[in-house]
């Protein structure tokens, strides 16, 4: 930028060259934006592979537990855990009494066993407050390159994530039963984070080109 | 290659070649590179959707200098005296 800076005096008020002057006002607008452009920004391999480490740790618990539900992402205290049934599902009621209760790895609530997971997603790139399919976009597409576009959609009390060309990682079966792939996994957690509430991942749907996973509201706050 | 840095490579290759163009052309005003540059980023953001600091201040900013352009280039053809 300043290169540019100095360009445009130089030849367009001392030496009158318009040409060089033009490149330096590329080169001031180049400049900004460089400027402009955050520079911690993390590659999303090693993001990947530390994700996928802790997916792994969540298959062994689940290969040990054996759940038969499906994970229920819930906002407790400015944090986002998965609840996974371990016998049948449990009824909304159950969740919200589990939430109250001090966190234990296996819940139980009115007889109903609850796997209680933090759930793999970067939450330090969660802001405090945001649009949805914004963080979304920014998490799954730009920071951890999983898929291309990701699309959200509320129909009544379900959300439906469309992730188009997903990219997967691994084959981790009981996550994927319970959680979904890595991709509905992160867009979970960020509906609790962003909504406040508590979603149950209801099933996911693997396209050509697309993933379709859908979620239950189950609680507003 | 990373989202980010095509969003830089292209913008910057495409900036170069306007700039080459329009100096093979014999263009004298540095209005039209400005006007040409600011379409270039304004396409290159909208396509990468890139992360930047105050986007919306610099959108905001250089909207205003492109309009800005526009207007005066209209008034010359008008033959209006800004």
């Amino acid at each position: 930028m300043c290169f540019g800076v100095v360009f445009v005096l130089v030849y367009y008020f001392l030496y009158f060259v318009v040409e060089f002057a033009a490149i330096g006002l590329a080169a001031i607008l180049i400049g900004v934006v460089l400027m402009l452009m955050p520079s911690e920004v993390m590659p999303s391999e090693p993001i990947k592979a530390l994700l996928e480490g802790a997916v792994a740790n969540i298959e062994c618990i689940l290969e040990e537990i054996a759940p038969q539900g499906k994970a229920v992402y819930c906002f407790i205290k400015d944090k986002v855990y998965a609840f996974v049934p371990v016998t049948i599902n449990p009824v909304s009621a159950d969740i919200i009494e589990a939430i109250k209760m001090p966190l234990r790895l296996i819940m139980n609530v009115e007889g109903s066993d609850l796997l209680a997971i933090i759930p793999p997603a970067p939450f330090r790139e969660f802001p405090a407050e945001g649009d949805a399919e914004s963080l979304l976009d920014s998490i799954i597409v730009n920071l951890m390159e999983l898929a291309d576009a990701v699309y959200l959609k509320k129909e009544g009390d379900y959300f439906v994530v469309r992730a188009i060309k997903p990219r997967f990682i691994g084959d981790y079966p009981r996550f994927t039963y319970s959680f979904g792939s890595l991709i509905s996994c992160i867009a979970g957690t960020i509906l609790a984070w962003c909504y406040k509430t508590v979603v149950q991942f209801e099933h996911e749907t693997r396209l050509e080109k697309e993933l379709v996973a859908v979620y239950r509201v189950i609680e507003h706050e | 290659m990373n989202r980010r840095y095509l969003f830089l490579a292209l913008y910057s290759l495409a900036a170069f070649i306007i700039a080459s163009s329009l100096i093979f052309l014999g263009e004298r005003r540095l209005d039209v590179y400005l006007s040409l540059y600011i379409l270039n980023y304004f396409i290159m953001v909208s396509i990468f959707d890139p992360k930047i600091k105050y986007r919306s201040f610099l959108n905001v900013v250089l909207f205003i200098i492109f309009i800005l352009i526009v207007v005066f280039r209209v008034a010359e053809i008008l033959g209006w005296k800004i």
